[in-house]
């Protein structure tokens, strides 16, 4: 049995005249498609880096690092995205700064730089050597996840480190357990390995005759002091005190990675933010244009439908709701692009800013999806509402008569 | 109708397998690119498994191109060798995640240059050849029609 033939609403109308011109509705559709891309693509980037910093910074534990005056750059670069340094200290630092007042708890780490490996293809990697009794970083996870701490053998990977677990790693001819893999942070812990500092110094004592090169540490130094404040909101003061009473250190507070990686991702914004400026203005003339075409070319079928009763806000809303429509469509194929477009370049793209990033909930994703569809929706729709309502004005027996 | 109405599917193939040999050999770049190499026992320099996606690439790359060159001479013949350009797209995908995987470390650089360019490649050259396949099918349906 046939399905009774209904009259066309304004949805089936809609949806039979951008089928009727299949070339020109899916320029524009690709015209918003990229547009949302790159605003959708913007708007993960920034969400996500932010992220990473809150997610990073509290993982770390600590409100203030005291390193070497020369190596606050390199610690920055190693925090952010895990590159491998190595910088010591006298260890008698650690003391100097638990001194200074205003100090509540201090933890020594030892940093250690591998050697490449010579398979595919492990890197070089960041090795931090942690104090077990006094550190901020690894022993809440540690007590958390195992429930023990770890023994001198044993290791911790951060969750970009490619190994098996259980499984073993060989650092300068010493060879090390992996006891687990610690959660994401999006920032340079997840490509570090944590292991005892005392372990560190054995791997360094073996080195001599097991290793290609030996690995030389000074007895007793530190790389860095973290440290914990009675009062982290000072933490900008707290930096200048530690910095004047030690001499020889700089102290970096988590404000000024934050504010750095700021810097980071207003570099990338400045050349991203034009292409979707310019692409967001390139739809919009075009939409503008298709819809001024669109509607002189249905100036009649405009003047019959105001014939036969309809009123102007429904020959508008006709016009509108298939500028919308159109608008919908590429902003969703635009959010969908711009996701796996990201997902794709996502490394290249923070490697080459140095910026750190972890995803957001797929909550957070989808509705940043739904803003961008409902914000091309509108944006088309806001586009074709002017010329629609011209044509909607006029009577309907000189829209019947106009020339399209 | 003029030529590129006539003929856009088969050079928008064409365009595409060329593009993939030059863009996969001159601007993506894989771990030997960058001086990157793998010691062997013996002492002796060897490339990484990435070089060989490379490879592997560039053959799927030129074979796409034939298939446009095909498209051009035997428009008959064009939604199937469309549909047969959209599985080599797919195959491009599946070199690199798959086939012949790149290097495992996520930040090595064929992880950040070649894989992501073949797959984009790959996506781009499967969509074109189903829109095209689907054009040819019109085109047949409408000549069947008349």
């Amino acid at each position: 049995m046939s399905r009774p033939v209904r009259g066309p609403g304004l949805v089936r109308l809609t949806l039979f005249n951008l089928l009727r011109k299949p070339g020109r509705s899916s320029t524009a559709v690709v015209a918003v498609m990229l547009a949302a891309a790159t605003v959708f693509a913007g708007a993960l980037i920034g969400t996500g880096v932010q992220h990473a910093v809150r997610v990073g910074m509290g993982r770390l534990g600590a409100d203030l690092m005291v390193v070497p005056r020369g190596a606050v750059s390199a610690t920055h670069t190693a925090l952010v995205m895990g590159e491998p340094v190595a910088f010591y200290m006298d260890g008698a630092v650690a003391g100097q700064v638990a001194a200074v007042p205003g100090v509540k708890s201090v933890s020594g780490q030892t940093y250690v730089e591998t050697l490449a490996s010579a398979a595919c293809c492990t890197g070089r990697l960041f090795l931090i050597g942690f104090d077990p009794a006094t550190d901020l970083t690894v022993q809440p996870w540690l007590y958390r996840a195992l429930g023990r701490n770890l023994a001198p053998d044993e290791i911790l990977v951060g969750a970009h480190v490619l190994t098996a677990i259980p499984g073993t790693m060989k650092f300068f001819g010493t060879e090390f357990q992996v006891a687990g893999q610690l959660d994401p942070t999006g920032m340079g812990m997840d490509e570090s390995v944590f292991l005892p500092a005392a372990s560190v110094a054995a791997m360094a004592a073996n080195s001599v005759t097991l290793a290609e090169k030996p690995l030389a540490i000074p007895p007793g130094a530190v790389s860095a002091v973290m440290v914990r404040l009675v009062d982290p909101t000072q933490d900008d003061a707290m930096a200048a005190k530690i910095a004047a009473a030690v001499p020889g250190v700089a102290a970096i507070t988590g404000g000024q990675v934050s504010r750095g990686v700021t810097r980071d991702l207003a570099n990338l914004m400045s050349w991203l933010l034009p292409i979707a400026g310019g692409v967001l203005l390139v739809a919009a003339l075009l939409f503008g244009l298709l819809f001024s075409a669109i509607t002189a070319e249905r100036a009649r079928e405009i003047g019959l439908l105001r014939a036969i009763g309809a009123t102007q806000f429904q020959a508008v809303a006709a016009l509108v709701g298939e500028a919308a429509l159109l608008g919908a469509i590429g902003g969703l194929a635009g959010a969908g692009a711009g996701l796996g477009l990201y997902s794709l370049f996502q490394k290249a793209l923070l490697v080459e800013f140095g910026l750190p990033f972890l995803w957001p909930d797929a909550l957070q994703v989808a509705a940043m999806g739904v803003l961008v569809t409902a914000g091309a929706a509108l944006l088309a729709a806001a586009t074709a509402a002017w010329p629609a309502r011209r044509i909607a004005r006029l009577e309907p027996h000189f829209a019947i008569h106009a020339r399209g | 109708m003029s030529f590129l109405s006539r003929n856009w599917r088969g050079l928008s193939v064409l365009v595409l397998g060329v593009g993939s040999v030059l863009v996969t050999h001159f601007v993506l770049k894989d771990c030997a690119d960058v001086g990157h190499m793998m010691k062997t026992a013996s002492g002796m320099s060897a490339p990484m498994r990435c070089f060989y996606t490379e490879r592997a690439v560039d053959v799927v790359g030129g074979l796409v191109a034939v298939m446009g060159l095909v498209m051009l001479w035997q428009r008959e013949a064009s939604r199937a060798v469309s549909a047969a350009a959209a599985a080599a797209g797919l195959v491009l995908i599946a070199i690199p995640l798959w086939l012949l995987p790149t290097c495992p470390d996520g930040m090595m650089e064929c992880n950040l240059s070649l894989k992501p360019g073949v797959i984009m490649l790959g996506v781009v050259i499967t969509v074109v050849g189903l829109a095209a396949a689907v054009q040819s099918r019109r085109i047949v349906n409408t000549e069947a029609s008349a």
